[in-house]
């Protein structure tokens, strides 16, 4: 298995954010993480990239413990923009290629060259969606055995949606997997092999795509809708 | 893998610090400019202004220098810049041992900055053999350069372990759920109050074993070796507190990080 989460448990405070997770994944699948707000996606994602300690549990990437060995084939796009804002695209393009050996630059500056972003263009002056395609792009330039992506379509507009949703599909190897977390199902849901349900910090339902549409006789946007009703 | 994190560490707080060393050393040959016109009384009033700026630049230097090295660390570390600093494949003891050398090299740049403004302004002929000479000259036993030597070697301790503590507060602090700047700023002042604590337990452990170690520093038999074994015993405990601030730094990096 690529990923394997065994009973992960985390607390925020007295509040259990995580509750006993398991999870498998295996290489080449595109697999969504899909949750209510506040149910535990970005909690479990920025456990699994290390970014939280646990207070219960083991997560495996490739056979490691989160460390250094995980890190190197792990490709992770935040929620939020984590690039320094005095830099240009040039300079975080070499700190990409100086600590990842997977990054392929020559395809780092082709996808901003198709994007009209320049080498000496400074972050500082690039509008949100902007930074946060460059991010996308610095993210999807490695061969990373694992892409993890939370919220990559969060609060964009329908026609960047596409663009993003394409940017992922083409520039991934056949061979890698992606997990990524979304409220957005109907824009993803035709490209998902495997879907992973969870609320409040519990994984409620984790099976192939195609077998949930095909038990339930729905899309999975209408299973989501069902399942987390208010 | 360090040599690639502390290039990317230095030129962050390089870049805080450009600044402040182009206002030393601008003021540093105003002052030598102005020096020359000084019989005008206008322009020996601005140049008096500069040196009292000059002064205070310098003073002031060196809390700036910790200042942005404790800014970089909070940045780099513990807010967004912490998603792509703690998701690079290095380990974090790199990460630490980075930040504490750019410390380090900081405060050399500072020091040598600062000296060449010094330099600059207040530079006159023969300066150096009349320096040269006063750190020959031996008192109470010590040639003047020795005891310099020490004291600088025991302020770079001072300032690591000062550093090191403010690093060991936000790691602490930020580990938790909330109000993490404030639980940072509760342990810098635990470890601060601790530290005094230990330093009056050192104290207190001289005069008991040797009653007469203080009153010697004051009295006419006092030697510079003297004084220098008593700053010995407190560089070492500053040095082991250092240490252990280092240890807590790293402990709650690895094992409790809470980028929430």
């Amino acid at each position: 298995m690529l990923l394997e989460c065994r009973n992960v448990c985390k607390n925020y405070g007295k509040r259990e954010v995580l509750k006993d997770v398991n999870i498998s994944l295996p290489s080449g699948k595109i697999v969504g993480l899909l949750g209510k707000n506040g149910s535990g996606k970005t909690t479990l994602i920025k456990a699994i990239n290390g970014l939280l300690s646990l207070d219960k549990g083991e997560i495996l990437v490739d056979g490691h413990k989160i460390g250094v060995d995980s890190k190197k084939v792990i490709s992770y796009l935040p929620e939020r923009t984590y690039l320094n804002m005095h830099k240009t695209v040039k300079d975080i393009i070499e700190y990409f290629s100086d600590f990842y050996e997977d990054f392929d630059k020559d395809k780092a500056y082709k996808l901003l060259s198709n994007l009209k972003i320049q080498a000496a263009d400074k972050l500082s002056i690039m509008s949100k969606g902007m930074k946060e395609k460059v991010q996308l792009v610095l993210v999807m330039s490695r061969k990373a055995k694992l892409y993890i992506l939370d919220e990559p379509m969060g609060g964009v507009d329908p026609a960047t949606r596409d663009y993003i949703l394409d940017t992922i599909l083409s520039n991934f190897d056949e061979g890698s997997t992606i997990l990524m977390s979304t409220h957005l199902i109907s824009d993803i849901e035709r490209v998902l092999d495997e879907v992973i349900f969870i609320d409040d910090g519990k994984i409620i339902k984790s099976e192939s795509a195609d077998k949930m549409r095909k038990e339930s006789g729905k899309s999975i946007d209408e299973v989501f809708r069902e399942e987390f009703r208010c | 893998m360090l040599g690639q994190v502390l290039k990317y560490d230095l030129k962050a707080v390089c870049r805080y610090l450009i600044p402040l060393y182009a206002v030393l050393l601008g003021l540093g040959v105003m002052v030598r400019l102005l020096g020359f016109f000084d019989n005008i009384s206008i322009i020996a009033i601005i140049c008096g202004l500069m040196v009292v700026a000059l002064v205070l630049v310098s003073v002031f230097s060196f809390v700036l220098t910790g200042i942005f090295s404790v800014k970089h660390y909070l940045e780099n570390l513990f807010k967004d810049e912490g998603y792509l600093t703690h998701t690079l494949p290095v380990k974090k003891e790199t990460l630490l041992v980075s930040k504490v050398l750019v410390s380090l090299i900081t405060l050399i740049l500072t020091a040598l900055v600062l000296f060449i403004s010094l330099l600059i302004a207040f530079y006159q002929e023969g300066l150096f053999s009349e320096v040269i000479k006063v750190l020959g000259l031996s008192i109470y036993g010590m040639k003047v350069y020795e005891f310099l030597l020490f004291m600088i070697f025991y302020s770079i301790i001072g300032y690591l372990t000062t550093i090191l503590m403010v690093y060991a507060a936000i790691s602490v602090g930020y580990s938790k759920s909330s109000n993490k700047l404030v639980s940072s700023v509760v342990c810098a002042l635990i470890f601060y109050f601790a530290m005094e604590i230990i330093y009056f337990g050192v104290l207190s452990v001289i005069v008991l074993i040797d009653p007469a170690f203080i009153s010697d520093l004051d009295n006419e038999v006092f030697m510079m070796k003297d004084l220098i074994s008593f700053f010995t015993i407190f560089m070492v405990f500053t040095a082991c507190i250092g240490g252990v601030y280092y240890y807590i730094s790293y402990r709650y990096m690895n094992k409790k990080l809470n980028l929430e």
